[in-house]
Formats: C-alpha cells, sequence, structure tokens
C-alpha cells in the first residue's frame, strides 16, 4: 500500500507499509497501513488485528509483526504487533517453525527516537511445501505430529506400507516423543516378518532393556527361532518451546544381527602358554 | 522503511535500485535487506550503539550500497543468502559445468538486476523490495545444529550451537547438554564442537569377533558428566569413536580413551545425525542422540 502525501513546502513524500508514528510526549508509538497477503492459499490479505493502536515503549524496547502459523494446515492464525516482552512469552509456549517476528522498530531512549526497521513493503507469506514425514511441532503443551511411512529396508515386506501416528500428543518441556515399534523376526529368514506395533507417543527412550534379545550361542550359528524385538526409539524432545527432531523423515525399520562382545577369559594350562578364551553374544535390534 | 517527516525522502530508498552507468560500466545497488524470517537473534547484552540490533525478530543481512561493481552488457547480478552482491556473465551462465562446480544444486535465486544488452538500451531492475525467506524448515529446531545469526559490520559474525541430549544405555543417563553462542572475528576459521562425555568404566584389551584385530572395549562404564565444548584445533581425532568405521553398526574403541587428570574421557565430534553406540560385555550400549551440524 503506497501513497503519496503533498505537503505545504512542496516536498513528495511516500508512505510506505508498516509507517511508524512516535508521539515523544506520550511515548507511544503507532504503526498503520501494511497488509499481509498469504500467496499460496485461499486465505485472505490480513489487516493486522491491532493495527492503529498506539503502543506505549520503555527503554530500548522493539516492537515486531508477530505472524502466527496454525500446526500442520499452516495457514496464518494470528497477525498483530508485539513488543519483545511478548516475543518472549510466545517463545516459552510455541514453536519457532510456527511463530515469525519480523522488526518493525525501536525505541532509542537516550536519543528519543524510533530506530528504523527496514520493513517497508506488505508481507507476502508464501505457504511453505508440505511437511516431511516425522516432522513435528510443539504449541501449547501439544506436539504435533505429521504423518509418516513406515517402510522397511527387506524387500517383499511392508514396503512402503504408510501408518497414521497420532497427531496431538500432549507434551511439556523435556518430554520425550519416542517410536514405538515391536517385529516379529525369525532368524532363518531373511526379512522382517511381522511388523506388530508401531506408535508415536510420549515415553521414556529404552535403547537398550527392551530393545534387544539376547541369542547366547556361540560362533556364527544363529539357531532357528522367532523372537520378538521391541524397541523405544526417541525420535524428538521439547525444549524451551520448541520440537527438536532426531528424524526428519519416512521411516526405515532394519534389524541388526551382530556379535556384540567378545570376552576374554584367561586361563593358564600347565606348561602350555598363556591362552585367551572368548564368549560370543549375539544381539539383535531393531534400528530406525 | 520509517520515513523522517522532518525531511524530504527520495525514490534511491528503493532497495537493491541499480545506479548504473554505460559510459564508466560501473553499478552500484541501493541498500537491501534479506530477512531470514524463521531464524531469530537473541542477545540480551546488545549495546545500544548497534542500531541495526533487534533482539528478538529474524535475522537479517544487509547489503553493501558502497560497493561499487564493473560490468559488461549481458552480465546479470545476483543476491546469496547473505545479501552478498555477484555477478555472472552470459558466457558463465550458459556453462553447465561452471555453474554446476560453482553453485552445486543451489543456484542463485535472486536475480536483483540485468545489465543493458547494449548501450541503446536500459538495464532492467528485477528486485526491489527487501527478501524475506520464509524456509520454515530453518526455525526448526536440531539438536547440536550451528546456525548464523547474525554478520556484523567489522565482519565478525554470531553464531549459536544448539543444546542436545545425551542418553546412555537404558536411560540411566539422560542430560541435556546446553548450547551456547559464540563470536567468529573477521578471518578466523571455523569453530569445531563436541560433546566431551566423562566416564568412569574397566577398559579391557581384547581382539575384534571376525579378525585378529586389536581392540579395547569397556564394561561397567558410568557416565559422569557431558557437555559441550570447543575441540581443541589440535586435537587428534583418531581416538573418536565417531571415526571409527564399523559395518555391523558396532562402535568399538580404538586403541585407548583419552584421559584429562586420570578421568576418562570420549569426545563426540557434532555430526549430522549420528547415532553412536558401543557393545559392551555388560549389554549397555552407549549412545549419543543428536542432529548435529553440516558445516
Amino acid at each position: 500500500m503506497i501513497g503519496s502525501i503533498i505537503i505545504p513546502n512542496g516536498q513528495v513524500f511516500i508512505e510506505r507499509p508498516f509507517e511508524c508514528f512516535f508521539d515523544k510526549k506520550t511515548k507511544q508509538v503507532t504503526i498503520s497501513g501494511g497488509k499481509v497477503i498469504p500467496i499460496y492459499s485461499r486465505q485472505r490479505s490480513f489487516k493486522i488485528e491491532n493495527e492503529g493502536e498506539p503502543i506505549t515503549l520503555s527503554s530500548l524496547q522493539e516492537v515486531y509483526l508477530h505472524l502466527k502459523t496454525t500446526p500442520l494446515t499452516n495457514e496464518i492464525e494470528t497477525a498483530r504487533f508485539v513488543t519483545d516482552e511478548d516475543v518472549k512469552m510466545i517463545k516459552e509456549r510455541s514453536d519457532s517453525a510456527l511463530n515469525m517476528f519480523l522488526p518493525i522498530c525501536r525505541y532509542d531512549e537516550n536519543l528519543d527516537r524510533i530506530d528504523n526497521s527496514f520493513f517497508n513493503s506488505n508481507f507476502n507469506y508464501t505457504r511453505q511445501r508440505g511437511d516431511e514425514p516425522l516432522r513435528g511441532y510443539y504449541d501449547n503443551g501439544n506436539v504435533y505430529i505429521n504423518g509418516f511411512i513406515l517402510n522397511d529396508q527387506i524387500p517383499n515386506s511392508l514396503l512402503g506400507q504408510r501408518v497414521y501416528g497420532p497427531k496431538v500428543i500432549k507434551a511439556n518441556n523435556g518430554d520425550f516423543i519416542v517410536a514405538n515399534i515391536s517385529v516379529l523376526y525369525r532368524t532363518n529368514s531373511t526379512q522382517v516378518s511381522e511388523i506388530t506395533y508401531f506408535s508415536i507417543e510420549k515415553g521414556t527412550p529404552l535403547l537398550s532393556v527392551e530393545t534387544t534379545t539376547e541369542d547366547t550361542s556361540t560362533g556364527t550359528d544363529h539357531g532357528d527361532h522367532e523372537m520378538v524385538l521391541s524397541r523405544k526409539y526417541p525420535i524428538g524432545y521439547v525444549n524451551n518451546g520448541s520440537y527438536v527432531s532426531f528424524f526428519t523423515g519416512n521411516v526405515f525399520v532394519s534389524i541388526s544381527d551382530y556379535e556384540a562382545i567378545v570376552t576374554p577369559h584367561e586361563h593358564t594350562v600347565e606348561e602350555e602358554a598363556t591362552t585367551t578364551e572368548y564368549t560370543i553374544v549375539r544381539k539383535y535390534s531393531i534400528e530406525l | 522503511m520509517i520515513i523522517n517527516k522532518k525531511k524530504a525522502n527520495y525514490i534511491k530508498d528503493v532497495p537493491f535500485l541499480a545506479k548504473y552507468s554505460t559510459k564508466t560500466m560501473t553499478v552500484s545497488f541501493a541498500e537491501g535487506y534479506i530477512f531470514d524470517c524463521y531464524e531469530s537473534f537473541l542477545n540480551n547484552s546488545a549495546s545500544i550503539k548497534e542500531s541495526l540490533f533487534f533482539s528478538q525478530g529474524s535475522s537479517f543481512f544487509k547489503s553493501n550500497e558502497e560497493e561499487v561493481f564493473t560490468f559488461q552488457f549481458n552480465d546479470w547480478f545476483y543476491l546469496d543468502s547473505e545479501a552478498s552482491i555477484f555477478k555472472l556473465t552470459k558466457d558463465q551462465r550458459d556453462n553447465h559445468s561452471y555453474m554446476s562446480n560453482r553453485f552445486g544444486v543451489s543456484f542463485p535465486k535472486y536475480l536483483i538486476w540485468k545489465a543493458p544488452p547494449s548501450a541503446d538500451v536500459s538495464g532492467q531492475q528485477v528486485i526491489s523490495e527487501n527478501i524475506y525467506l520464509q524456509d520454515k524448515s530453518s526455525g526448526q529446531k536440531a539438536g547440536f545444529k550451528r546456525t548464523l545469526l547474525k554478520k556484523n559490520a567489522d565482519g565478525s559474525s554470531n553464531y549459536r550451537i544448539e543444546g542436545g541430549f545425551v542418553i546412555v544405555g537404558d536411560g540411566h543417563y539422560q542430560e541435556f547438554v546446553n548450547g551456547l553462542d559464540y563470536l567468529l572475528r573477521s578471518g578466523e576459521n571455523q569453530k569445531e564442537f563436541g560433546v566431551k562425555v566423562e566416564l568412569t568404566a574397566d577398559v579391557a584389551f581384547g581382539f575384534a569377533p571376525h579378525d585378529t584385530s586389536a581392540i579395547f572395549y569397556i564394561r561397567n562404564y558410568e557416565i559422569t558428566s557431558a557437555e559441550l565444548i570447543e575441540m581443541p584445533s589440535n586435537e587428534s581425532f583418531e581416538n573418536e569413536i565417531a571415526s571409527v568405521a564399523s559395518p555391523n553398526g558396532v562402535y568399538y574403541f580404538p586403541i585407548d580413551f583419552n584421559t584429562d587428570e586420570g578421568n576418562l574421557y570420549i569426545l563426540f565430534r557434532c555430526y549430522y545425525d549420528f547415532w553412536i553406540q558401543t557393545g559392551g560385555s555388560n549389554s549397555q550400549e552407549l549412545i549419543l542422540l543428536g542432529s548435529g551440524f553440516a558445516a
């Protein structure tokens, strides 16, 4: 929105969007004009909620245009002017990826003036591409997880199966979100036989105790048997109002089968050199 | 742009506006800004003299309006994502291998001005607004990720390393390792960071399962602390677990541990999406979780 004002001395002034007007007597700034225009959505242009309302500033206080988008749908939910104190509170309860804070102006108490913001055009909001599977957002006590695709690296079993996890998980600062998975595994088969359970939920990462089944047969002979392997893999956590992801894509399930440990047992036979024996412990583990 | 109504304001304030002469074949550009909408700068110790400073909003980069470029007809001028201006000649643009070698798959996105094809034709202004980057993924957090926050006028830069979780074994050790902000001075090499995990353990000597190569392994270990540290520049990384190739996902401790006044510690360099496991005779695993940075 660009208009022009003719003033008495004949100079032409260009009034740009999001202009700030500062009243030195009241220490209030008023921001007028300017729109938020969603480019790739059916939403209409946004007029700022508190446009034209005076904002009282204290020393070094800053003013931002706050745009909040909605988890999953990615549409603009809020557009309003806020101070840096408001920003701090918003960041404590909502994900950084959902909130934009565009600098508008800052009050300089020493010079008793408003500093430039360089923000001088209507804001075109370009809606994002689709989110990757297993991306998450934190907003007001909930983690929002996108759909995910469950896959496995071994041919002929569950290839490309799409599974939808819970969309909303209640969580607080410091909570883990885990992928809880159980797989029926046959040692005489080269493929994952059946994925018996898969969910995304809040929980404690259990990386060993519930995740492996040990076969203490020696050597490289597996023996033929079935086992159910389960694992709670951490995929992210909530930290200071944001969801921190460990995963950013599809899930690939594979079974690790490895000889984990060589435990030496030294013993001496009379008139022979010291020899060492080893116990091999086979371990099976689900990897994502 | 905040308009000061006590003085005249002119069109020259239009961002990235080209001012050129076909006599001298030089061009300069009005100042403009690139805002990264999802990256915010957070620094409570900012000086009041930093007039460009905003503490909580988008990180932004300012182009250099004083820089004067020479040009030839048909040159095109671009911005990179940090508001540095550069030019490409027609031959360069048409040379696919040159473009691939220079830019990889990230071809320049922001064309700001096309130089005239001849002295009789005017140049073409393409971008005349500040640029607002809206890549939502840049605002999503990842453990141990490094982010450029701000470039300063003196050539230094502010960076941040995000914190991350260190989780050991069955979860009996879970600690959040705090991130940190740091200043990289002009001309200084980029800093490398790692997680230093201190532990007590029984260390024993053995052989790898399928061959006779010597390995050291631990058992009965206990993690005592974990912290994010700047890697010493002369540190040998040969002893890092992360540097040991392993086809089966098991990482054995190679050779020996680092010691610091008699205590054992391991350094994990911050890599992108690294997962480290060690087999232990007590069937525990040592796992460090995090999505590190790609330098």
